[in-house]
């Protein structure tokens, strides 16, 4: 991988991203008690360093690393990731889409990949459904992969930096 | 919720008022069951239907037998069969020996039927055909507390309707005398509430509204089981894009809950191509008056298929997702007799996030989904926030519960939504909004009128 990356256990991704309540730290790197997963879910950033209203490609690439064929339920709309600040806070992306609320079955099988590519421009999330639209402050980003497999995953998370 | 209701009861009353310019009481809206109704019934029989099952078999014998009330198997193995008229016992025991041969039956059955000895004659006070058509007037008409189910009982020569306990049967006979229908037609009995640890996600029997459906790859949800009124046919309503075309074709197998030969309930059949080009379609190449489709149901005999839709052990609301645990039903639906109105709660059960209500937040938008992807535009579709929603939901009826001695409303179909967080089980957990096409959008894209 080309960018900078930082490798969560399960557990901290999970409270990251359910209640984005954690803090990111070294702490976070290992768990020997953690379950077997069933997915590792990678994100990529491209650039990796960008202007704020530039636009960055994210990619999540979710692998089957268990020893099953696994059925996932997707939905190419629905917001592939999760950006957080050094606080661990979600802030975005704004995620304004309105998607068809269908989901299509997947199945991967063992050491397979399910791949999302999509993009975001420093846009955050409203402060409330009729506030107005608005971008992140300059800063460095994690942006963690969401494909909403379940809580038995494995998340290596990017860093993106933005500038004014 | 409170206020919601309170905002409805009024203005159903004023509707009542003004249909029957009398008493505000549903029974004087109800309209008599028409003399050629069971009729129509055997007609619609001898041409072909099947959709009754072993009842249209029966209503086939009644073309041959007049008088004849019903057939069935007693627990000896022993054909029964209901006449009116026992004067005219011989004749109808050979007009069933000549359609016995026929049958789509066990070879025993049919070695049985009509042949002396073999065939218990019982005194018969009603047709089935009446039975037929009386029960399928009091299904569409007839809204009272406690309704679970309706049958044209071959067994008992009468009409079965179920309640739940306790509930008072004088809205029953209002209704039913209102309709025309003799009282000694009628037995009632009474069940407990439907309990059970089955998920919206398993495959449950009879089909429902909030089940979850699949065609091909595609997962979605059930949203009613309806009459199609003037055509004589049983189905389904769930959303357009849930069938994977957007071009018109229909054809396609829809499966409850998985891809699989015992799975089959239906086949798309009105599914209006997504090319209207109004400038409110904003040049999106698919664009729709609503994402809603009908689709034929295969088998829609009662114990596979019911005009209900399935409720969870909890609920959701304020962004939470419900229970997938299905814990009881609604029976006797209304089509909602009023355009949602912002500030009302709107309510939709799907298979991923169970039964959530929202806020209705907007009316006739002209969203546009899928926008960075397949944009497509549907006109004249509604909008609630805080109503938690996955995909899979799609498809799902959009409701007003049954509360006191008001019905259950169908509403529409949701079909879309957004939010700006979602959980490892696709539950949207904030900033959650739905989108919704009305009822009569539904009717006038797919050109029928629907009895949920």
């Amino acid at each position: 991988m080309t960018m900078s990356q930082l490798k969560l256990d399960a557990i901290g991704v999970r409270v990251l991203l359910m209640t984005c309540a954690c803090t990111l730290t070294a702490s976070c790197a290992a768990d020997d008690t953690a379950p077997t997963a069933d997915f590792e879910v990678v994100t990529t950033v491209s650039p990796s360093v960008a202007n704020i209203g530039e636009r960055i490609a994210v990619t999540v690439t979710a692998t089957n690393i268990s020893t099953q064929s696994q059925t996932i339920l997707t939905n190419d709309c629905l917001t592939a990731f999760a950006v957080l600040d050094s606080a661990a806070t979600h802030v975005g992306p704004s995620a304004e889409q309105f998607c068809a609320a269908s989901g299509k079955m997947v199945t991967i099988l063992p050491g397979a990949q399910y791949a999302v590519t999509q993009e975001w421009t420093g846009d955050a999330m409203r402060l409330s459904p009729n506030s107005q639209p608005r971008m992140v402050e300059p800063g460095s980003y994690t942006v963690s992969g969401n494909l909403r497999l379940g809580a038995n995953i494995r998340i290596v998370a990017a860093t993106v930096r933005l500038i004014p | 919720m409170q206020s919601s209701r309170a905002l409805l009861l009024p203005g159903l009353a004023l509707v009542i008022v003004a249909c029957s310019g009398e008493s505000p009481t549903r029974p004087e809206t109800l309209l008599s069951v028409t003399a050629s109704a069971p009729q129509l019934e055997i007609a619609a029989a001898v041409q072909g239907r099947r959709s009754r099952g072993f009842e249209d078999e029966i209503l086939r014998m009644e073309a041959q037998v007049a008088g004849l009330g019903g057939v069935w198997v007693d627990e000896a193995g022993t054909p029964v069969v209901y006449l009116k008229d026992l004067s005219r016992r011989s004749e109808a025991m050979q007009a069933l020996r000549l359609f016995a041969s026929s049958l789509p039956v066990g070879a025993s059955f049919r070695s049985k039927l009509g042949a002396e000895g073999s065939t218990a004659v019982l005194q018969g006070q009603f047709g089935f055909s009446e039975l037929v058509a009386w029960s399928r007037s009091i299904a569409a008409s007839l809204r009272a507390p406690g309704f679970l189910s309706i049958d044209a009982d071959e067994a008992q020569n009468r009409v079965h309707i179920t309640t739940t306990k306790g509930a008072p049967r004088e809205p029953f006979l209002r209704g039913i005398g209102a309709l025309g229908i003799p009282e000694s037609a009628i037995v009632f009995s009474e069940s407990v509430p439907f309990v059970s640890a089955t998920s919206l996600q398993d495959r449950y029997r009879p089909t429902g509204g909030g089940q979850q459906i699949v065609t091909g790859t595609i997962l979605c949800s059930l949203a009613f089981n309806v009459d199609v009124q003037f055509y004589a046919e049983e189905g389904f309503l769930t959303a357009s894009h849930c069938s994977g075309s957007f071009s018109g074709s229909t054809g396609a197998s829809v499966y409850q809950n998985n891809v699989g030969i015992g799975n089959l309930i239906g086949t798309t059949s009105l599914n209006p191509a997504w090319d209207r080009t109004d400038s409110d379609c904003r040049g999106a190449s698919l664009c729709t008056d609503a994402d809603a489709m009908y689709v034929h149901s295969s088998d829609s005999t009662s114990p596979n298929w019911s005009k209900r839709i399935y409720s969870t052990s909890t609920w959701g609301s304020s962004n939470n997702p419900g229970s997938l645990t299905i814990s009881a039903y609604w029976p006797g639906i209304w089509v909602f007799p009023y355009s949602p109105w912002v500030g009302m709660t709107a309510y939709k059960v799907g298979r991923t996030t169970g039964v959530t209500s929202g806020t209705v937040a907007a009316t006739c938008e002209n969203p546009m989904l899928d926008s960075l992807t397949v944009p497509k535009v549907v006109l004249c579709a509604d909008r609630a926030t805080g109503a938690s929603w996955g995909p899979g939901d799609s498809g799902g009826p959009v409701f007003y519960p049954a509360a006191q001695t008001d019905p259950p409303y169908a509403i529409g179909i949701f079909f879309g939504g957004k939010g700006s967080a979602f959980n490892g089980s696709n539950q949207c957990t904030s900033g959650c909004e739905i989108l919704f096409s009305e009822w009569s959008s539904v009717q006038w894209h797919l050109s029928r009128y629907f009895s949920p």
